[in-house]
């Protein structure tokens, strides 16, 4: 075994050099590292804690609006604080200088931009395919809207030269975030609008009332939101008064011989559980998802009820060709299968993604009528499909 | 005892023992879920054991190099980017037959395998030695792998999914697959079994295997499409799953203290198998109620052992 030396010999460098090597970047490291100082929320603004949403919070201080956006990741911080109005901007907070474009890198956002009548505000979006609401797909058509991400990256370029007023924006990881800060120091007003990871439904729809501040239309927001709780709470109330067993539900579908499943206390398995249903994992910890096998999935939901949201499947065929085994499930054998796939644009647009978000009501309902038909006969699903 | 034949002998037991723990850990009801999810997974990892150690001695043998196997060749790459494009591009395009759906899987990973081999081999022909096969593999597998990006960049939603999930690997298989693949591991075993006294005559040298009467390019040319048909089916069928092909030989060489084909083939086989078996157990029963990775699994246990080869030559 060679006698370990130590690596300045091999580089053939005295032992002081090397020390001062290393000394310089470490500090060249520990001043290149960010500076971490914590937003404060600005002083004599009254907030309004909104009802179902932990990311978002809008205040006012006399004519001027604020809009807090919690950190996602640490619930004590705030991400960014944005300022409307001729007041003087608080230290750290974000100016608002005008809001007559907006670019929407997601098709929730333009889902929730029609819901308050704002679609002609809109000059830019991530990918023209995904939008279903009417009024934006006609915007699309009518060729008054860019084309940003078409392949999934962004092209920062463009984006600069169509300089909107607002760019309604998202990040997943640290990476994500980097990209959109170089923007900002380009000038472009960002306003990071993390509403997927709410977990409650009318959390996610919540988030309305924050497009309403930003967009100038506060009085539709409320309007809306109301509309969608009331509508939500009292399907929700009907379903929990109902005296009849729940039906065992089962979601999502297989790649490969593994099967990703939303946990115990995420968006769907809220849904489920509001709609009358039983997850069958609703007792697994946690709001994102998590991992099986095919063949502990048919161990344990073999004989469900009810499967949802089977991948992009519209008939039983399709399913059956992902995996012939997908045959010997329950529901596929009961023809008890259902699909959020009743309006899609062709083009990989789904309405479950934008419209859905904003209308969890009639989600709901659609699932209440899937899990007990008997009890809301009348209703004619929006967004859900049976698979034949 | 002849200590090939013990070997052997415990290799086989280890690989009884894998297989019993992974058919019968978390008490499965010998139903439907048996027959048709348990055991085709099980034997799935045995046949992908198997087809990738040989391929990997088969590699090692026509390249002379003890680092070639299946990905750092760039054959699993190559494999992959055909499968990429049957899955991204070709949707359903055997949609309806059963036969052609696993013939398209295993052709297209073929096809990939055998024509990244052809042109390792020519590459090697004219410059030979270790690093030029390794930097020819890793720059094939930059290759492919931009082209599986560039698939990705127009694929759908669905698509794509199905990719990246391929591509973690699985060995759960759908039992009508089974006898193909077994059928297709055979024959290509089988033909390096029956070609071992050549490719004993071939590792010395091109001038040594000739003066032994051996037909070299029938010889490479049986090798490429016998290799390319095992790493294609086991890549189309199961996902690109590392190491194996490259560790599995050099565990058969330490263990009976041989390079005779006739003597390593077995043991390379069941070395292949053990590790499979292994990796698939762990997978699926080492974090109770979460399914692991396999090939992060294979990687956490073939990367101490490629280490332990690398150190070791030296």
């Amino acid at each position: 075994m060679p006698k370990y030396r130590f690596p300045c010999v091999y580089l053939q460098l005295p032992m002081q050099a090397f020390r001062g090597i290393v000394i310089l970047v470490s500090l060249l490291m520990a001043a290149c590292t960010p500076s971490t100082r914590r937003l404060q929320l600005p002083d004599n603004v009254t907030w309004s804690r909104p009802a179902h949403s932990r990311l978002f919070m809008p205040g006012h201080r006399g004519q001027d609006s604020f809009l807090a956006l919690r950190h996602p990741d640490d619930s004590s911080r705030w991400l960014q604080i944005i300022h409307w109005g001729s007041g003087s901007t608080p230290d750290g907070c974000i100016h608002l200088k005008n809001r007559k474009t907006v670019a929407a890198m997601s098709a929730v956002f333009t889902g929730m931009m029609e819901e308050l009548g704002a679609t002609t505000m809109l000059t830019g979006i991530d990918n023209l395919r995904y939008p279903t609401t009417p009024l934006t797909r006609r915007r699309i058509k009518a060729g008054s809207v860019t084309e940003l991400a078409p392949t999934g990256t962004l092209d920062k370029e463009k984006l600069l030269r169509l300089k909107p007023d607002i760019t309604l924006a998202y990040y997943i990881d640290n990476k994500g975030a980097e990209q959109w800060e170089t923007l900002e120091k380009a000038g472009l007003t960002v306003v990071y609008c993390q509403n997927f990871l709410e977990s409650h439904p009318l959390g996610r729809a919540e988030w309305i009332r924050a497009f309403g501040w930003l967009l100038g239309r506060p009085q539709q927001a409320e309007a809306v939101f109301d509309m969608v709780r009331e509508h939500y709470e009292s399907t929700r109330a009907a379903v929990a008064s109902l005296d009849e067993p729940k039906p065992a539900v089962l979601c999502n579908a297989p790649y490969s011989g593994t099967w990703d499943l939303p946990s115990g206390d995420s968006y769907m398995a809220r849904l489920i559980a509001d709609a009358g249903g039983a997850y069958i994992w609703a007792s697994k910890p946690g709001a994102g998802h998590f991992t099986l096998g095919l063949e502990t999935v048919f161990k344990e939901a073999g004989d469900a009820d009810i499967w949802i949201n089977p991948g992009g499947c519209r008939n039983l065929d399709c399913l059956r060709s992902m995996d012939k085994r997908l045959g010997l499930f329950a529901p596929v054998k009961n023809q008890r299968v259902y699909n959020n796939t009743a309006i899609t644009t062709g083009e990989g647009g789904n309405a479950w993604w934008d419209y859905a978000v904003s209308r969890p009501d009639l989600a709901l309902k659609d699932l209440a009528r899937i899990f007990h038909p008997l009890q809301f006969p009348e209703h004619q699903p929006v967004f859900f499909e049976p698979l034949k | 005892m002849k200590r090939k034949n013990l070997v052997n002998i415990v290799l086989l037991l280890m690989a009884g023992a894998l297989v019993a723990a992974d058919l019968l850990i978390d008490t499965p009801e010998f139903g439907t879920a048996f027959t048709q999810f348990r055991l085709p997974r099980v034997m799935a990892a045995f046949i992908t054991g198997i087809c990738l150690s040989m391929c990997g001695l088969a590699l090692q043998t026509l390249f002379r190099n003890p680092l070639a196997g299946p990905f750092l060749t760039g054959v699993t790459p190559g494999a992959s980017f055909t499968v990429a494009l049957l899955l991204m591009a070709g949707g359903g395009v055997f949609a309806g037959s059963a036969l052609l759906e696993n013939l398209g899987l295993a052709a297209s990973g073929m096809i990939g395998g055998a024509a990244v081999l052809l042109i390792q081999l020519s590459v090697s022909r004219r410059h030979g030695g270790m690093f030029t096969l390794l930097l020819t593999g890793v720059l094939l597998g930059y290759l492919f792998g931009a082209g599986v990006e560039i698939l990705q960049s127009f694929a759908g939603a669905e698509q794509l999914k199905s990719y990246t999930m391929w591509g973690l690997g699985s060995f759960s298989i759908p039992m009508k697959q089974i006898p193909f693949y077994t059928g297709i591991a055979l024959c290509g075993t089988l033909w390096i079994v029956y070609q071992r006294h050549r490719l004993d005559a071939y590792l010395p040298g091109d001038t040594y295997a000739q003066n032994a009467g051996v037909d070299l390019q029938r010889l490479r040319l049986g090798l490429i499409l016998a290799t390319g048909l095992m790493a294609g089916a086991s890549t189309g069928f199961c996902g690109p799953i590392g190491f194996v092909g490259m560790v599995a030989p050099h565990l058969a060489r330490a263990l009976i203290k041989s390079n005779s084909h006739g003597q390593l083939w077995l043991t390379t086989a069941l070395c292949g198998a053990v590790l499979c078996l292994l990796a698939d157990t762990v997978a699926h029963f080492a974090v109770p109620g979460i399914q692991l990775n396999v090939n992060a699994v294979c990687a956490l246990l073939g990367a101490p052992m490629v280490l332990w080869v690398i150190l070791r030559s030296r």
